[in-house]
């Protein structure tokens, strides 16, 4: 337990637990809206080395990270015109997606590969850093980090307490009585996965030059593939976002302790994505529980393209 | 009176699949401001495709409001030239898991959202228009057909609309709600609303409107002044008999008759069923009934009394609580519902959804039954073909092509194909059919009721066992050797055909007790 309050460990945590969560909050309002988009992973290293690439050429930090929200945004709106305009396969798009991001990401970093670009700084917060235990855990981060924080509740409030919450819930659940009350479904699942897009854009950016402060190619992993599976975990709720990013980033951090004590590091290489297969076991149990079904879960609409 | 809604020359053709349907064939229509004006015609003769022109634009054809040529291309249009319509298909119209007051967008304005302020709007709405008890804060999964269906209304009702379009808004209402939606309907005609109402009732056509429009394959056949033609009609039923007529295009409704048989053997016995529904509600309470070969048993009761989930009990489809069910002399309590089908039990569940799998054509539909009796692993398809194209004949089923998947069907027509399935099922070793059927005819034009009334009785001569579950008293009375009557998941009474009448068996229905009604 002494371990978790460790501020260093307590930081690091939290600073993995923000490259899940800030693409998986995106991801949640592109499922929401009835899209499925598989090519988060794809995004996020793109935008990755896209914006370390721009920073390091304009040698401006803020060029390059708009430069990769506006890169993500871009990948999102080739799916969604093939799925939302033409109506195509989503999953098919999405992986394809994934397939040219990482691509793409390659050709974006070649140049830069092993050259130092000076990330995003720490900032403490005045006061809030003061606190006992959390304040050196949660508030001595780059400004991305905060901004995640900003963005769990304000996203958790559109989706629940405003208006275009609400129609963007009603397209992902029936998007035939949406149609049928006046919303424009297109538009609306247009909007949602672009910001997704820049969403995942903006993860890429942070994992590049705020939290590794690096570019080397195939550095995600595949853990932009996690951010899918998080979005299950999270139950399609932002405030989910947040428990489930920061169980993951908690799983990415601590195997590095179990080292220490002489577990062999090839297995715990494995535990984000065991972790993340034993979940989603564990939630396709809750969630097929006809019950739990009408509550909570996948969007009714999710994958399926509309056609009016 | 001024014409408040003109269509004209309206065309509107489905491609899809190599055919072409024509669902709406040069259609001429007007709505006269302050009336109530009936568009009847078959399953499938184009009338829910007809009012959907109006929110979507037909292929060709004028449509204008208040004499002023306009073009509706999207449902927002339209809800802007104040036209509000509540539609057949609530699968498409309604969220399942939002509530009421989550469903109803279009009164919401501005950046937030405010549901206390849509909830107040709907109690106030409601109250204004005797609509019944609904609370705004349920969703609607957990809501009864009927229920779902006045949230339909009300959807179209809330903003006020100058032409209120109902497609088929009575079918799973009880009579008192149907009685209460004409009250409403006529103050809304008083205040000068216009409405058009489709329905498969045609004495709600006869009763209530003043002007009826009828539709064949697409096409307007006449359209008449109620009450004028009412003149001409001595009464009721003779009305109902001339609209079938022009509707159908020859003599279509004759009395059924039914004729008396003896059973002897019990096909299908339950005892102390105890069953409860989603909601964790006891909603089956110790039911016990017997049925017997060459026999209809009539479960009559008002809808959302349990009737649904006593007959899942029995099938296992949903767990029962406590009690047994035996089928010819086995006790099949809990096994699974492949063993108890392979038995001889047909079943016509009242959600048609969970009967059809709508993506697939009408073909492969037909067939659920029967693929696992295929000899060989592969799918015989000249064989199919003859067995689909008999049913599609013999039931009068409606699609341009039985390839053509049966979403594209209209309402009644995908109705048809779960009867014409349910109905051809084959019991093995020569036993007779048990057939537990719901609802049977809902949503059915009047024509294919009689047709599926009519099969009915010929089933129960041939040796048939069938539990019927209807909410429609006439259905129960025409077809039933004995009526039970359900409330509040309790029976209530079995009562004889010959003992029964319209008011015992409508008491027993609204929870009388059997020595009350029978003092
Ligand atoms: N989306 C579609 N694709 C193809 N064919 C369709 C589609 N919608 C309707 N049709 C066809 O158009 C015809 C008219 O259908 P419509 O739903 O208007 O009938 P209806 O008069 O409302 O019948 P019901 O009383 O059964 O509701 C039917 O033959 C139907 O198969
Ligand atoms: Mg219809």
């Amino acid at each position: 337990m002494a371990e978790i309050i460790n501020p260093v460990l307590g930081q690091s945590i939290v600073a993995a637990a923000t490259f899940f969560l800030i693409p998986t909050l995106g991801e949640i309002y592109t499922e929401r809206s009835g899209i499925l988009n598989l090519g988060i992973e794809g995004m996020i290293i793109a935008s990755a080395a896209g914006s370390y690439a721009i920073t390091f050429l304009t040698q401006n930090l803020w060029v390059g990270i708009i430069f990769g929200i506006f890169l993500g945004g871009i990948l999102a709106t080739i799916h969604a015109v093939i799925t939302i305009t033409f109506n195509r396969n989503q999953i098919v798009s999405g992986i394809g997606l994934t397939i040219f991001g990482t691509g793409l990401s390659g050709f974006l970093g070649r140049d830069v590969i092993g050259k130092a670009v000076n990330g995003l700084d720490k900032i403490e917060l005045p006061i809030l850093y003061d606190l006992p235990v959390i304040g050196p855990i949660f508030f001595n981060h780059t400004i991305l980090v905060y901004l995640s924080y900003i963005l769990v509740p304000v996203l958790w409030f559109i989706l629940y307490k405003t208006r275009v919450g609400i129609l963007i819930r009603t397209v992902g659940e029936n998007p035939s009585a949406a149609f049928n009350q006046g919303v424009n479904v297109r538009l609306i699942r247009y909007l949602c996965t672009i910001f997704g897009g820049m969403c995942a854009g903006l993860g890429g950016a942070y994992l590049s030059l705020s939290w590794l402060n690096f570019w080397s190619e195939g550095m995600t992993n595949g853990k932009g593939w996690i951010v899918i599976a998080l979005v299950v975990v999270s139950l399609w709720n932002p405030l989910g976002a947040l428990f489930g990013s920061y169980l993951f980033g908690s799983f990415d951090v601590l195997q590095f302790s179990f080292q220490q004590i002489g577990i062999d590091t090839s297995i715990l290489k494995m535990m984000p994505y065991l972790s993340t297969m034993t979940f989603l076991a564990l939630w396709a149990i809750i969630l097929s529980q006809q019950k739990v079904k009408s509550i909570v879960g996948a969007p009714t609409a999710l994958a399926t393209p509309f056609e009016d | 009176m001024d014409i408040v809604l003109e269509m004209q020359g309206v065309c509107k053709t489905f491609y899809g699949d190599g055919v072409i349907v024509k669902a709406n064939d040069q259609v001429n229509f007007n709505l006269k401001k302050g009336e109530i004006h009936a568009l009847l015609g078959e399953n499938g003769a184009g009338k829910s495709t007809l009012v959907g022109t109006l929110f979507r634009k037909p292929d060709s054809g004028i449509i204008r409001l208040n004499g002023k040529e306009v073009e509706l291309n999207d449902p927002i249009t339209a809800l802007n030239y104040g036209l509000g319509i509540a539609r057949q298909d609530l699968t498409k119209s309604l969220i399942e898991r939002h509530t009421i007051a989550e469903n109803i967008l279009s009164i919401s304005k501005g950046f937030f959202l405010s549901l206390t302020e849509i909830e107040n709007e709907i109690i106030k709405v409601l109250n204004m228009y005797d609509l019944g008890e609904l609370d705004p804060k349920v969703r609607i999964w957990k809501l009864s057909g009927g229920e779902k269906q006045r949230v339909e209304i009300l959807k179209a009702l809330i903003s006020d609309p100058d032409i209120l379009i109902l497609d088929e808004p009575t079918s799973m209402l009880t009579p008192t709600e149907i009685d209460n939606l004409f009250k409403l309907l006529n103050k809304l005609k008083a205040r000068g609303k216009s409405i058009i109402l489709i329905s498969h009732h045609l004495e709600e056509a006869v009763n209530y409107s003043d002007r009826i429009t009828i539709l064949r394959q697409g096409k307007v056949v006449d359209t008449i002044d109620t009450h004028k033609a009412k003149e001409n009609w001595k009464s009721e039923e003779e009305g109902i008999r001339a609209i079938a007529n022009l509707m159908v295009g020859r003599e279509s409704l004759y009395d059924l008759y039914r004729e008396p048989l003896k059973p002897v053997n019990v096909a299908i016995e339950i005892k102390g069923i105890n069953a409860k529904n989603e909601m964790g509600d006891e909603v089956v309470r110790g039911v016990g009934l017997k049925l017997m070969d060459n026999q209809i048993v009539g479960l009559a009761g008002i809808s959302g009394n349990g009737q649904a989930e006593l007959v899942e009990a029995m099938l296992n489809l949903r767990k029962a609580d406590s009690g047994e069910v035996w089928i010819r002399g086995m006790n099949i309590t809990n096994k699974s519902i492949r063993a108890i089908k392979n038995l001889g039990v047909a079943y016509v569940p009242e959600v048609r959804r969970k009967a059809l799998i709508l993506d697939l054509s009408v073909r492969e539909n037909l067939l659920l039954n029967s693929y696992q009796y295929s000899p060989t692993p592969m799918i015989e398809n000249d064989n199919n073909a003859l067995i689909t194209e008999e049913l599609i004949d013999r039931f009068n089923i409606k699609t341009p092509s039985p390839l053509v998947p049966v979403r594209t069907l209209s309402g009644g027509n995908r109705q048809k194909v779960v009867v014409a399935r349910e109905f051809s099922v084959i019991p093995p070793d020569g036993a007779g059919l048990i057939l537990i059927v719901e609802n049977p005819t809902f949503g059915l034009d009047v024509g294919t009721t009689q047709f599926v009334r009519e099969e009915l009785l010929k089933m129960r001569a041939a040796g048939a066992a069938i539990l019927l579950v209807s909410s429609d008293l006439t259905e129960i009375l025409t077809l039933s050797d004995v009526i039970s009557v359900m409330y509040k998941g309790r029976i209530m009474g079995t009562v004889d055909s010959e003992d029964a009448t319209r008011e015992n068996i409508g008491l027993l229905m609204g929870g009388v007790e059997l020595e009350e009604v029978f003092s």
